[in-house]
């Protein structure tokens, strides 16, 4: 395999200057990267660095507000995937775009078999067999999608393309959904491709991945590319890790050291699996004490947001024990048990922490029912001045008071109304998931300060990816991955900070292997 | 170049215009199909309006025919609130129908006069919410589709009463006719106006506000609103779902069994062939017409009973087939629909070059 770095070939695309906002959030910022023709390029990044934005961009699903891609050195612009595909670039989406009702051979035709009337099922079962063929890519053209494992759906997909004619494929966390067998065999077709002279973008955030796979790694933080490095100038996961993740922690608010008191919230040996059987989260052992603010971090996936809403009292169920107060539940007895000074804020609060189409007075209801209700007549009445009262105190801005719809606040005003009901009823612990993503500053800076006030007189419970925001308000981090937790370090020790980013890659060390109970 | 629905900034029409957009394709659509079979529409919707509102006996039997479809409608409105999709309000007032005509012919002498009709209300309700529950257990317990299981009993109900009245319950004096006698006199509902108006009317209209007051008051309106809206939010806030559906659907084939128990205890006074004649089924255009809002149930019914005598007017006086107003019906459904749509959205020419959001 010659490097294309050792090959004078000239680019086959070239990013010049793309930027990309959506509202107040810049996903993309000056992005400067080019791909040679043949290479496997890896696009390395945390949830939320921008690198699936970035990639859409290419594939013509989105259109950058500035910057140039270069195909061939000539400028081009997409409209739509379908104007990209015709130019020779296609993706496959991590949520696969198949029909699954219908054959392998019939998703292949969508939208590929125009103008003709009579469809001639065999030949298109000739060609496609003679491409799984030439590239390894398995598939029986007559089999009903639904029946194929992910593995064989994901090369329907890259056969899609391939019939196509696309010469550059790229991939969003095509490792995602996979068994490890299946990324092995999926690892020989990316190889086979490259080797036939197609051209591999991959995003992940998978390290292992990079350094089997790729021959160049480009990195991306916060919507910057960072570095574009080779496999060989790279001397260490450690120094990958570092440089996903980066360094620089902005203290945007003044945290006293904690006054840690009594646990509240324990769990001994919690795990739970999904519907299909998969572990969720195992071998969970944390306490949470008054006083303190503990975060659960990892990347996205590894069981922390499960986690959280078990320990809530939501879904998954689980096995083992939480114990809150002293007193000891097991999964049935805690998710039925009222909590009424616990709360959780889940990530998702347009949909399930709060009603878009009720009044905020509603939506304050939801979780405060049984303090405004005289037997069963509701009192909207004095829910409706207490709703007006904390949009004053908490300096929520909303369009018509109470009476304005959940969904005509913006994200930051919804949250903060979100945690001033939960607030509002003095908790003793407070479960808060991904409290600020996709808030702007001013609003993220506004939700911290909240929650460390909360720290006085509550235990908090912060679920966050967001490193940053971790750093800023916690005081013990549990890092967790593939659904454990690997070590709970303290955040006032700079030497077990700098582990943090590592131990979220999964990247196992001697020295993580005690959990340190900081 | 291609036609596109786009969500406007400021929803909502004037009422002007909206009823304007309303009436004149439901007019228009009649006129034409008048034209067709020969007739002046002008002189046809004449005989209509005269058939429905011409004079005091026509104006009560516009009012009769509404009191099944005010329940049907609020039986299809309470459960679609909490996106339940109720389409066996025809075989739960069936069942209705079968509980109170059983009562009525082999419990009513044996009870004191006064007791009678209050038990019929009740066993009313209960056939109907009976037919229910079976279709409601498995929605919430398994998440069997409820549109398909609801619909699917009212096929059973149907044939169970038939076999009621041509086998066991069959009047032996009826010669033939199929049908059970007649019931005892404290076993009719009480009529009002020397008319057929009867006691029904008060019970939809009742059911009307109680629905209004509890759907839009109570804690239960309120977590049956959420429960509707986000299964999430209603999750998150730990809302019993399953047992709400349950209720839910309760209610609803209670609502359409009292349309059963009024039809045959407060119109045909015996349980015979005609019962089953599609009035669940109107309760559905009823209930999506009046935006699933209980006090506007009524009203809706009015017009659609309105719509269905004049009808019958069509055939009795001009000799054109009733079935004329079941187009006017399936027009005035679609017009509504599509105004609805229009007050959120607006129709936009658009270049294929231009780039969609």
């Amino acid at each position: 395999m010659s490097l294309p770095s050792s090959a004078p070939a000239a680019p086959i695309l070239e990013l010049d200057g793309i930027s990309k906002r959506f509202g107040p959030v810049v996903a993309n910022r000056r992005i400067q990267l080019k791909v040679y023709p043949g290479e496997i390029h890896a696009v390395l990044g945390e949830n939320g660095a921008g690198k699936s934005t970035l990639m859409s961009i290419l594939a013509g699903r989105y259109r950058p507000d500035t910057g140039r891609i270069l195909l061939d050195g000539q400028p081009v612009s997409f409209a739509s995937p379908a104007q990209a595909l015709a130019r020779g670039i296609g993706m496959v989406y991590q949520r696969f775009m198949l029909v699954d009702a219908l054959s392998v051979v019939e998703n292949l035709l969508l939208g590929h078999a125009r103008g003709r009337f009579r469809l001639d099922i065999d030949a298109a079962c000739r060609k496609i067999a003679s491409f799984s063929q030439a590239y390894g890519l398995a598939v029986d053209p007559r089999k009903t999608v639904r029946q194929l494992s992910m593995g064989e759906r994901q090369r329907v997909e890259i056969l899609k393309l391939l019939l196509r004619q696309a010469r550059i494929l790229i991939f969003d966390e095509p490792t995602a959904v996979l068994a490890p067998p299946e990324v092995e065999s999926f690892f020989r077709v990316l190889r086979r491709l490259s080797r036939k002279g197609h051209t591999i973008l991959f995003i992940t955030h998978k390290l292992e991945e990079v350094l089997q796979m790729a021959q160049r790694i480009s990195i991306m933080r916060q919507g910057a590319l960072v570095a574009t490095l080779t496999p060989r100038q790279v001397s260490s996961r450690r120094e990958l890790a570092r440089l996903m993740v980066g360094r620089e922690i902005v203290l945007n608010v003044h945290k006293q050291p904690s006054n840690a008191g009594e646990v509240i919230l324990a769990a001994e040996g919690l795990r739970a699996r999904d519907d299909t059987g998969q572990v969720l989260f195992e071998d969970i052992r944390l306490h949470l004490k008054k006083g303190e603010i503990l975060a659960l971090t990892g990347v996205a996936g590894n069981g922390q947001s499960p986690l959280a809403a078990a320990l809530a009292g939501m879904p998954p169920a689980f096995e083992g024990r939480i114990t809150y107060r002293g007193r000891p539940f097991e999964n049935s007895r805690w998710q039925r048990r009222p909590k009424p000074n616990m709360v959780y804020i889940p990530e998702d609060r347009h949909t399930t922490a709060s009603v878009g189409p009720l009044s905020l007075t509603d939506n304050f209801l939801l979780t405060r029912l049984k303090n405004f209700r005289r037997q069963a007549h509701l009192a909207r009445g004095r829910a409706r001045l207490a709703t007006g009262d904390i949009l004053t105190r908490y300096g929520i801005n909303a369009p018509a008071g109470p009476q304005s719809l959940a969904r005509q606040l913006s994200g930051g005003n919804l949250q903060k109304f979100i945690l001033a009901r939960e607030l509002d009823r003095r908790p003793d612990v407070i479960i808060a998931e991904s409290p600020t993503s996709g808030l702007d500053v001013r609003a993220t800076e506004e939700i911290w300060r909240l929650l460390l006030q909360q720290r006085e007189q509550a235990g908090v419970l912060l679920v966050s990816g967001d490193l940053r925001e971790v750093l800023a308000l916690a005081d013990r981090v549990a890092v967790m991955f593939r659904g454990r937790i690997l070590a709970t370090l303290s955040t006032a020790r700079a030497e077990q900070v700098a582990r943090i980013g590592l131990l979220m890659a999964g990247v196992p060390e001697k020295a993580n292997r005690h959990a340190i109970e900081a | 170049m291609r036609l596109k629905l786009e969500k406007k900034a400021h929803s909502g029409l004037r009422i002007v215009p909206l009823t304007l957009m309303i009436a004149a394709p439901v007019l228009l659509a009649g006129a034409v199909l008048f034209e067709a079979v020969g007739a002046d529409p002008l002189a046809a919707y004449a005989v209509m309006l005269q058939g429905a509102l011409g004079n005091w006996f026509n104006c009560s039997e516009v009012l009769v025919k509404a009191i099944p479809l005010m329940l049907t409608g609020l039986a299809v409105a309470v459960a679609a609130r909490m996106q339940l999709w109720n389409i066996g309000c025809e075989g739960q007032l069936v069942c209705g129908g079968i509980f109170a005509a059983g009562f009525a012919l082999y419990a009513a002498d044996a009870l004191p006069a006064p007791a009678v009709i209050p038990i019929l209300i009740l066993a009313g309700f209960a056939g109907g919410a009976l037919w229910a529950l079976i279709p409601a257990l498995l929605k919430a317990r398994w998440n069997v589709n409820e549109i398909i299981s609801t619909l699917m009993f009212n096929y059973v109900a149907v044939i169970l009463m038939q076999h009621l009245y041509f086998g066991p319950w069959r009047d032996p004096m009826g010669r033939g006719f199929p049908g059970t006698a007649m019931f005892v006199r404290s076993a009719w509902l009480p009529r009002f106006f020397h008319t057929r108006i009867h006691l029904g009317l008060f019970i939809a209209l009742g059911a009307a506000l109680l629905l209004y007051y509890s759907l839009g008051h109570t804690t239960w309106g309120y977590r049956v609103t959420v429960i509707g809206l986000s299964p999430q939010a209603a999750r998150y806030a730990n809302f019993d779902a399953g047992r709400q559906q349950i209720a839910v659907l309760l209610i609803s084939g209670g609502l359409a069994g009292l349309a059963g128990m009024g039809e045959v205890c407060g119109i045909h006074l015996r349980l015979q062939q005609g019962l089953a004649v599609g009035y669940g089924y109107d309760g559905i255009i009823v209930a999506f017409l009046a935006y699933l809002n209980p006090l506007a149930v009524p009203l809706v019914a009015l017009l659609l009973a309105g719509l269905i005598v004049g009808g019958e007017q069509l055939q009795a006086v001009a000799h054109l087939p009733a079935s004329i107003s079941m187009v006017l019906e399936g027009c005035l459904l679609l017009a509504i629909l599509a105004a609805t749509v229009f007050s959120t959205h607006r129709l936009r020419i658009v270049r294929d070059d231009e780039e969609g959001p």
